[in-house]
């Protein structure tokens, strides 16, 4: 069992830059919870806070309901994985992995039994003896994981243990953490810049920007309805389109198109009537036929679907995502319709809902 | 296929190898006239007639040497200053250089900043004078009488070196200092299983340049030490020059060796450990330790 709270924690440098505001989460025992966000957002930050390696300026840390706010790094019972793998060059991958139980002075035995235990796990086993220099990019990063497992903490915490891996080895790694999740049903914290590693791991997924929350959801809570216009465009690739338009008549008019509006939406907007919003349209919402004209500038295929570059009209720019093989040229008119639309206030950013939901 | 040198390249070379090839035998010629000259008869060191090679080769001078208590005495007084100075000076080096390495040590700045003003206005011998006094005092009121151990302790100190282990530990990633912590290590522990391990090159070379310091201590030791009994090597080596130089002896001399090849002898005996000890350490010299233990 470990559940972690983090309750209202802020973190304040010594030179009264603050990096993290006011952030609150409670995760469930065995839940995989993802921090996403921009560099610079406060998201390592928090994870360096939670591992007891940043001092927390403000709030208070809960392990199983014990405050841990004041504890140092090694009484909190939580292992590390650094994204540059922080291996110790000069042991064996073995002394790597025995590490952290030699300084609690366990069994030998025990120590030996665990070690391989994880090496078997994450296909270690026979690079035991050789260095870290000696092993590829990937087998170091599982040597890493590997120390984490022999402790058998309460909390995992992954500071973006993939970035320094290829994509072929990210996507594999990424299927190993999984396994890895439900083999031992650990909670893990982790950190990521990259969107699809967070949609692709996490129970939950928490996105930050310029130190605060933007929103704590699902995968595809974050996905389908974003809080906001930063959640909005960082989750999903390519980007959700933003575009400019007023409510006007039952319909969105922008610059060179119009769409109608359903009563559902007409009812969300009416506060809006006459007024700018902005119309967030994923480019998977986008499909081939219907009344609107897309002007292609670019046409990328990649294989199962087609990514159509092109404007609507002199200034809207607009990314559409079709689900086949397609082959336009630049300059050629297609027509398109939108299958789903998402509406943003301009000035606060914030998503336009249906009340209740 | 071997690719073709350019004729700059090439001239390069010969200079290069010429000049290098010409300073090492530079810097060996003394160290084999020494060898050649204590082993020498006595006719041919008394009127210099030795280049390179010895003549009349003889093996009392070392024989003699070998049977004089004091020699071996001094001998062990040296191997005692310079194992217990390398040890305390690297004490001192590794526990002073890790502290100044840290960024959240106080008054981090200010420490540096007078151990570098030491290396820049050197004040001479003043400081060490106090230091000696200092360290005499407490030796005093404990009740140490031991003059080796005083010149083994007030003499521990090197900027230079504190600042060499002290580069070296910062630049041992964070992160896996971080890893340490989050994996249980205390502060002591960081510095032992970590800095300690990842730093061993530049350790082995600092522990180097002490023991030759140690090793060819001869000021503080003579000025330091009152008892003839336990000055080292070097002192002892300077007694036999100052006493074979004296008139009074030479004309007195009845050996089949000259009075100089007992003073090669020495320094022949004194620089064999050195000389011994050097390809072992060498080794670390160029080599570092961190390779593969994070991502560059």
């Amino acid at each position: 069992m470990a559940e972690l709270q983090l309750h209202h924690l802020d973190k304040i440098y010594d030179n009264n830059v603050q990096a993290v505001y006011d952030f609150n989460l409670d995760v469930k025992d065995g839940e995989l919870i993802v921090l996403v966000g921009p560099s610079g957002c406060g998201k390592s930050t928090t994870l360096r806070m939670v591992a007891g390696l940043e001092d927390i300026s403000r709030g208070n840390l809960l392990l199983d309901g014990r405050d841990i706010t004041q504890a140092p790094a090694k009484d909190r019972d939580m292992a590390m994985v650094f994204q540059n793998y922080a291996l110790y060059g000069h042991m064996t991958i073995y002394e790597n992995m025995a590490f952290s139980l030699t300084l609690r002075k366990e069994n030998p035995n025990v120590i030996h039994k665990k070690v391989l235990a994880a090496a078997e796990i994450l296909d270690l086993t026979a690079q035991l003896n050789k260095k870290p220099s000696q092993l590829s990019g990937g087998q170091r990063q599982r040597v890493a994981m590997g120390r984490a497992i022999v402790r058998n903490p309460k909390v995992f915490l992954f500071d973006e243990p993939l970035s320094n891996l290829d994509a072929k080895l990210r996507s594999a790694t990424r299927r190993e953490i999984l396994l890895l999740h439900k083999r031992l049903n650990a909670t893990i914290l982790y950190v990521t810049h990259d969107q699809t590693e967070a949609l692709t791991l996490a129970n939950r997924i928490v996105c930050m920007s310029m130190g605060h929350v933007q929103q704590i959801g699902t995968p595809l809570e974050l996905y389908d309805s974003p809080n906001n216009t930063f959640v909005a465009t960082f989750i999903g690739l390519p980007p959700m389109n933003m575009l400019k338009v007023t409510i006007e008549d039952g319909k969105a008019k922008g610059d060179g198109f119009e769409v109608p509006l359903s009563a559902e939406d007409c009812a969300m907007l009416a506060p809006w009537s006459r007024k700018e919003v902005i119309l967030g349209v994923r480019p998977e919402y986008i499909a081939e036929g219907g009344d609107l004209k897309l002007k292609v500038s670019t046409n990328e295929n990649l294989g199962m679907t087609t990514l159509v570059h092109g404007k609507m009209g002199e200034n809207t720019r607009l990314t559409a995502k079709f689900r086949s093989w397609a082959n336009y040229k630049n300059g050629d008119i297609v027509p398109i319709h939108f299958t789903r639309m998402l509406f943003f206030d301009p000035e606060t950013t914030n998503a336009i809902r249906k009340e209740g939901k | 296929m071997k690719r073709k040198l350019e004729i700059s390249e090439l001239v390069f070379k010969v200079i290069a190898y010429t000049f290098l090839t010409v300073f090492a035998l530079l810097c060996l010629y003394p160290f084999l006239y020494a060898i050649s000259a204590s082993i020498s008869g006595r006719h041919a060191v008394e009127y210099q007639e030795l280049i390179l090679f010895p003549k009349n080769i003889q093996f009392e001078a070392f024989r003699d040497m070998f049977g004089n208590n004091q020699f071996w005495n001094a001998y062990s007084n040296t191997l005692f200053l310079t194992i217990y100075g390398t040890i305390w000076s690297l004490v001192i080096a590794i526990l002073g250089g890790y502290a100044l390495s840290k960024k959240r040590l106080l008054f981090r700045k200010g420490f540096n900043f007078f151990l570098v003003f030491t290396m820049w206005f050197s004040a001479g011998i003043v400081p060490q004078y106090l230091n000696y006094l200092a360290t005499k005092s407490v030796f005093n009121s404990v009740g140490i009488m031991d003059d080796k151990w005083l010149v083994v302790i007030a003499m521990g100190m090197a900027a230079m070196n504190t600042i060499l282990l002290r580069n070296a530990f910062e630049n041992v990633p964070s992160e896996i200092e971080e890893a340490a912590i989050v994996d249980g290590a205390s502060e002591f522990q960081v510095l032992t299983k970590v800095h300690i391990p990842m730093s061993k090159s530049t350790i082995a070379t600092v522990a180097l340049f002490f023991a030759i310091s140690r090793w060819n201590g001869y000021f503080w030791a003579r000025q330091m030490i009152s008892n003839n009994n336990e000055q080292p090597l070097q002192v002892f080596i300077r007694n036999q020059l100052e006493q074979y130089t004296d008139l009074e002896q030479l004309a007195s001399w009845t050996k089949d060796y000259a009075a100089d090849s007992v003073i090669f002898a020495l320094i022949v005996c004194s620089i064999i450990p050195i000389l011994i000890i050097y390809p072992f350490i060498q080794k670390y010299f160029a080599k570092g330790t961190n390779a593969g233990g994070v991502k560059e």
